[in-house]
């Protein structure tokens, strides 16, 4: 039998821990609850953590600190959750180093899709580019604000994304000059299994490359490589802030 | 035929020139009578008005009119700027106070403009401050019950429980966009349009929804991309909801080129006539879509409309000749 993976959920409203204990438990993960950040420290040093589920609101220490702390110590992912949808939340959240958010309320099934996303990714691929805060990631004159999720074109035009446009970009940013083959790019992106005559990825790829006004004939930036896949032929920075 | 003028501008002109131009004629009369009297009394040679008359005339017509256009002007430009302020007020709650200046009337004008501005200011953020605390206060216990929902065994309840909670937090959400939108200040930025209506409607096919966009090229827009977003979002999610389909484009306008027209059609019943221009008013449902099984708190179409407003533009609803409804968001580049 496979290790479960095990999950610490830091809440200040008992019903909703208990809950959530219950409910990872019957999913397939071993989840710890903790009250506020003084228990999670403590839950962080006796026990392997693979996961860190985290509201924003606690009512000894701010969400965003606790996540900003945990990042500066471990690699731990972090999910956030927040009872606002506010835009300038998720982009502290983003900031602080958590790996995804959630607003209140989601939907369990959401949440546990979430926290498969985000162990898969952080294990099977891990990025290459890893700067502190790697809030704004830079390209060919290009700007992606992973806070906000706003592409901006080199003469300083916003160029809105779809979720599907965004995690393809996001992904290949991450691992820029590598090749990333169709499979996995399938199974990072919509979760699931490429099938070989599926062309969900390529057709994907191609409005990516539309948006960056890359022609298809002849792409400079997300290069085809034939029988492989497709890799970003740019350098990448990360930066603190697009501005 | 009107020989009042309409404007207050007009008027007070009206009333200076001829004021003014009395009183130089009276004053001409005068010295012409005392001339006449003069003339007869031993001066030859008077044949008609002499030019210098005219020439007076002339001058004193010159000098009176430019005289009441400066007072007139230095009298209205205050309620001008009074009006330019409310205009201001109306699309931004934002808008600098009035300078509180010039003449005392003016300047009480100016003071009470701007107490009223704070007052409104204060109302309308103490009561999105309500709703908001409420809306939000709802979260911890919607999240609960989703977990809880998670329980249910019978399948069939299960899913009830949860069309039940996604409603409920659907009118949350609504509610603080609604909200949102009208205390958000968002810089404007220059946002390619047909990447934002493709990505939108990206986003609504990967939900199953029926979207579709048939293109368009248009130059970069100057505007509020959450703003927009909201309003394409809810126009999309009516056009679904009521119009079983929505059908995006975008044109630069025919009539002007300088305002861009983003077009949402569906394939429904449409709006009564009558109702066309209520059902845009937040808060507002019609009754066919209260009986119906479409939930929603009557805010998606305001939102939009708010958006428009807050880059200059309108929300424009109308029946389509071949059936459904169009709705339009008239959006001009130079405001």
């Amino acid at each position: 039998m496979e290790t479960r993976d095990r999950i610490l959920i830091v809440d200040d409203d008992p019903e909703i821990r208990r809950l959530l204990v219950d409910y990872l438990a019957k999913n397939g993960f071993e989840a710890l609850p903790a009250r506020d950040g003084r228990e999670m420290a403590q839950l962080l040093d006796k026990h392997a953590i693979d996961l860190v589920v985290l509201d924003l609101n606690l009512p000894d220490a701010d969400g965003l600190t606790l996540c900003r702390d945990l990042r500066s110590r471990s690699n731990t992912p972090v999910l956030m959750l927040t009872a606002r949808g506010e835009e300038a939340d998720r982009i502290v959240g983003i900031e602080m180093g958590a790996d995804d958010y959630l607003v209140k309320p989601f939907s369990p099934r959401e949440l546990v899709a979430r926290l498969k996303a985000i162990l898969r990714r952080t294990r099977a691929l891990p990025p290459n580019l890893q700067p502190e805060s790697q809030r704004c990631l830079a390209f060919a004159g290009w700007r992606l604000d992973t806070a906000t999720r706003a592409l901006t074109a080199p003469d300083g035009v916003l160029v809105p994304l779809s979720g599907g446009e965004y995690r393809l970009l996001r992904l290949l940013l991450e691992h820029p000059n590598r090749v990333i083959n169709r499979d996995q790019l399938m199974e990072l992106i919509h979760g699931r299994a490429a099938d070989p005559f599926d062309r969900a990825i390529d057709v994907q790829v191609s409005r990516l490359r539309q948006r960056l006004r890359d022609d298809s004939r002849e792409p400079q930036l997300i290069k085809t490589v034939r029988g492989e896949g497709y890799v970003l032929a740019a350098d990448v920075t990360g930066r603190a802030s697009c501005d | 035929m009107r020989l009042i003028p309409r404007s207050l501008f007009g008027r007070l002109t009206l009333i200076l020139v001829a004021g003014l131009l009395a009183a130089q004629f009276a004053s001409l009369w005068l010295h012409i009578d005392e001339r006449e009297l003069m003339l007869r009394q031993g001066m030859p040679h008077f044949a008609g008005v002499p030019s210098r008359f005219w020439l007076h005339l002339i001058l004193t017509f010159t000098a009176v009119i430019s005289v009441a256009l400066i007072a007139v002007r230095l009298v209205t430009r205050p309620i001008k700027q009074l009006a330019d302020a409310a205009e201001a007020f109306g699309r931004d709650l934002d808008a600098p106070p009035l300078a509180e200046q010039g003449p005392a009337e003016t300047r009480r004008a100016a003071e009470a403009f701007n107490r009223m501005q704070e007052r409104i200011k204060r109302l309308i953020a103490e009561r999105s401050l309500a709703l908001a605390a409420v809306s939000h206060d709802l979260r911890t216990p919607l999240t609960r019950m989703r977990l809880r929902a998670e329980l249910v065994d019978d399948e069939a309840l299960r899913a009830q429980i949860n069309a039940d909670i996604d409603d409920m937090q659907a009118m949350v959400d609504a509610t603080l966009d609604y909200l949102r939108g009208l205390g958000e200040s968002e810089d404007p930025r220059s946002i390619d349009i047909e990447a934002l209506l493709a990505s939108i409607v990206a986003d609504e096919q990967a939900l199953g929804r029926a979207v579709d966009f048939a293109g368009g090229n248009t130059a970069p827009y100057p505007g509020r991309v959450s703003a927009l977003k909201r309003a394409i979002a809810n126009l999309i999610d009516n056009a679904v909801k009521y119009g079983h389909a929505a059908h995006l484009s975008v044109v630069d306008a025919p009539t002007s080129p300088n305002a861009l027209r983003i077009v949402v059609t569906d394939d429904g019943p449409g709006i009564p006539p009558a109702d066309l221009e209520r059902v845009v008013e937040p808060y507002v449902r019609l009754e066919t879509s209260r009986s119906r099984e479409t939930g929603g708190v009557g805010l998606g179409l305001a939102v939009a409309r708010d958006a428009a407003r807050l880059h200059g533009g309108e929300l424009l609803l109308e029946n389509r000749a071949e059936g459904g409804l169009r709705a339009t968001l008239t959006l001009p580049r130079n405001k």
